[in-house]
């Protein structure tokens, strides 16, 4: 261990879990909450494609396992960027869906 | 939500009148930082070790719109999502940011008040997006 890591301040194992598979954004218009999809295409800093939300696929994680619902969602841009949000807040809703 | 970690001495420092965690009176703000929080003896910003301030990370982190309000006996407070945009490069120039500590900027100290554990590192590659999403509340408080 480096000795000038803190007690406590070693790096911890990853906990992150897959909850839903990676899935067309245009297939979960309808699931998916609004300010997620205004968040891309609002950004002017993104690149063209990018603010195109029914361009990406979306797959959510939770943080751990133990997680009720995902709170992690991931936005694939066909240009290959992604964009991240991590919920960590509480009293909103959670997509998640089901792909077979 | 992911689980909500209170460091121990936010609290006290409440009671201390060192954070002012009601109403907008204060200016809080949340970082990426590397290192596990400790909740039993972290305290201030200085304890955790923030991603690199480059490439459109701010070191100390981005501002949180803030507010709180009681209804009965609870506090709940709530904040505007913090979006960070890569520009230029790597956020931070990092490819390990794992946690995310909300403080409060206007205490002298800068004291920390919680963190949340992402499960992984991360990397926000440029014009990649890392957003803080603070749902319907950040935290409550009886």
């Amino acid at each position: 261990m480096d000795d000038d890591v803190r007690p406590g301040k070693e790096p911890r194992p990853f906990t992150q879990v897959l909850a839903c598979k990676r899935h067309p954004v245009k297939k979960l218009l309808g699931l998916i909450p609004a300010k997620y999809i205004e968040a891309l295409e609002q950004n002017q800093l993104l690149s063209s494609c990018c603010r195109h939300p029914e361009n990406h696929d979306i797959e959510a994680f939770k943080s751990k396992p133990e997680e009720p619902m995902p709170d992690i969602y991931v936005f694939h841009c066909t240009c290959g960027r992604r964009h991240r949000r991590f919920c960590v807040g509480g009293g909103d809703v959670r997509p998640v869906w089901d792909v077979r | 939500m992911a689980t909500y970690v209170k460091y121990d001495t936010a609290i006290q420092k409440l009671c201390d009148k060192l954070i002012d965690a009601f109403g907008s009176t204060d200016l809080w703000k949340a970082i990426i930082h590397t290192d596990a929080p400790v909740t039993a003896t972290d305290s201030v910003l200085t304890d955790l070790v923030q991603i690199a301030g480059s490439n459109g990370y701010t070191t100390d982190g981005n501002t949180i719109t803030f507010n709180s309000t009681r209804t009965g006996g609870t506090i709940t407070a709530t904040g505007v999502d913090v979006v960070w945009t890569a520009s230029g490069g790597n956020l931070g120039a990092s490819t390990t940011g794992r946690y995310v500590t909300v403080y409060d900027s206007t205490a002298a100290a800068k004291d920390v008040w919680c963190s949340w554990d992402y499960g992984a590192t991360f990397t926000v590659a440029d014009t990649e997006t890392f957003t803080l999403d603070f749902g319907a509340s950040i935290w409550t408080m009886t």
